[in-house]
């Protein structure tokens, strides 16, 4: 945990802000994430989640998530993807958690089939405004959330990026499953959106 | 730039509708606008092919070719449509409102740069 607490230091003082305002404006400090997880990249930036008020930052090296300590026992975020990302996969380096995620609530799957529905579908509604390199970015990211849902259609806590990607790495050719998951889709009417021509290979085309 | 490369980004922020920014689909579809625009900023040759939306806008205005204040506008907007997954979730009811303002001013600035662009071709 030393490890993180010094990166955290380092990368909290080069914004301006010092752990030991955070310390001071929250019970509970959490590392989460892909370093928390222990399989960031070497640019990745360290997630770190307070409850409290007007702490937000988001940089480069630094993404801090401020719930409103309000909120820390609310359904709201109790029943939250994060949440339950968080209590599997996050270190605490002040004080200790005070609540329990309820992992798998319909409420998450709900919102993640939405989120997944409303970029498909903007994706598709504005196909012909995106270049290639875009279509294919906001169809990974459906092929990410896609990951997610079925983690938490089980009840599971969605893990950090990198461990999703990971895990269709191995796919032999991912453009084509970008397509196959488009062309799915597609057929299942998940969103009412076009048809994709399955012989648009561009799609997918980073 | 050509009248014809002015034409196609006015035509892009023209085009630009504000929605009501409030729940996780409307927050979706001003990402995947973002991406139009930046695919308008690369089709006229403004930036590289692949550059993203929130890189070209810093990369013009380092290149003083668009004004600073743009640059804020965006990053504040997107800093806004990445809190708006958690603060929607958590029931932060403020970032409605945040979120579309934000918008809001970023697409009048975007406007307004490509008419002086067009006053001044």
């Amino acid at each position: 945990m030393d490890h993180l607490i010094a990166e955290a230091h380092k990368r909290v003082t080069a914004e301006g802000l010092t752990l030991d305002t955070l310390f001071a404006a929250s019970d509970e400090v959490v590392i989460f994430g892909s370093r928390a997880a222990g399989c960031a990249a070497s640019d990745s930036d360290i997630d770190i989640l307070v409850f409290g008020e007007g702490l937000r930052l988001k940089s480069e090296r630094l993404d801090l998530v401020c719930i409103p300590a309000r909120l820390a026992g609310s359904p709201e975020w109790l029943d939250s993807e994060l949440a339950g990302h968080v209590a599997a996969h996050g270190v605490w380096i002040h004080g200790q958690r005070r609540w329990t995620p309820r992992l798998g609530s319909a409420s998450s799957v709900a919102r993640k089939r939405s989120l997944i529905a409303a970029e498909y579908g903007a994706t598709m509604r504005r196909w012909q405004a995106l270049a290639p390199w875009a279509r294919a970015k906001h169809l990974t990211s459906v092929l990410r959330n896609l990951q997610r849902l079925a983690i938490l259609d089980r009840g599971g806590a969605v893990p950090p990026t990198p461990v999703l990607e990971a895990a269709v790495e191995a796919s032999p050719d991912y453009n084509i499953l970008l397509l196959s998951v488009a062309a799915r889709m597609n057929a299942a009417g998940f969103c009412g959106a076009p048809i994709i021509a399955t012989d648009d290979r561009s799609a997918a085309h980073a | 730039m050509t009248k014809d490369q002015i034409e196609r980004l006015l035509a892009a922020f023209k085009d630009a509708k504000v929605p009501e920014i409030n729940d996780d689909a409307s927050v979706m579809e001003a990402f995947v606008n973002m991406s139009a625009f930046a695919t308008t900023f690369a089709e006229v040759g403004l930036v590289a092919n692949g550059t993203g939306f929130t890189q070209a806008i810093g990369q013009l205005v380092k290149e003083k070719r668009m004004p600073a204040a743009i640059a804020e506008h965006a990053s504040e907007f997107e800093d806004l449509l990445l809190q708006g997954e958690y603060r929607f979730a958590s029931g932060d009811i403020d970032v409605e409102r945040e979120i579309t303002e934000a918008y809001e001013t970023l697409i009048d600035a975007l406007r307004s740069w490509a008419n002086t662009l067009e006053a001044t071709a």
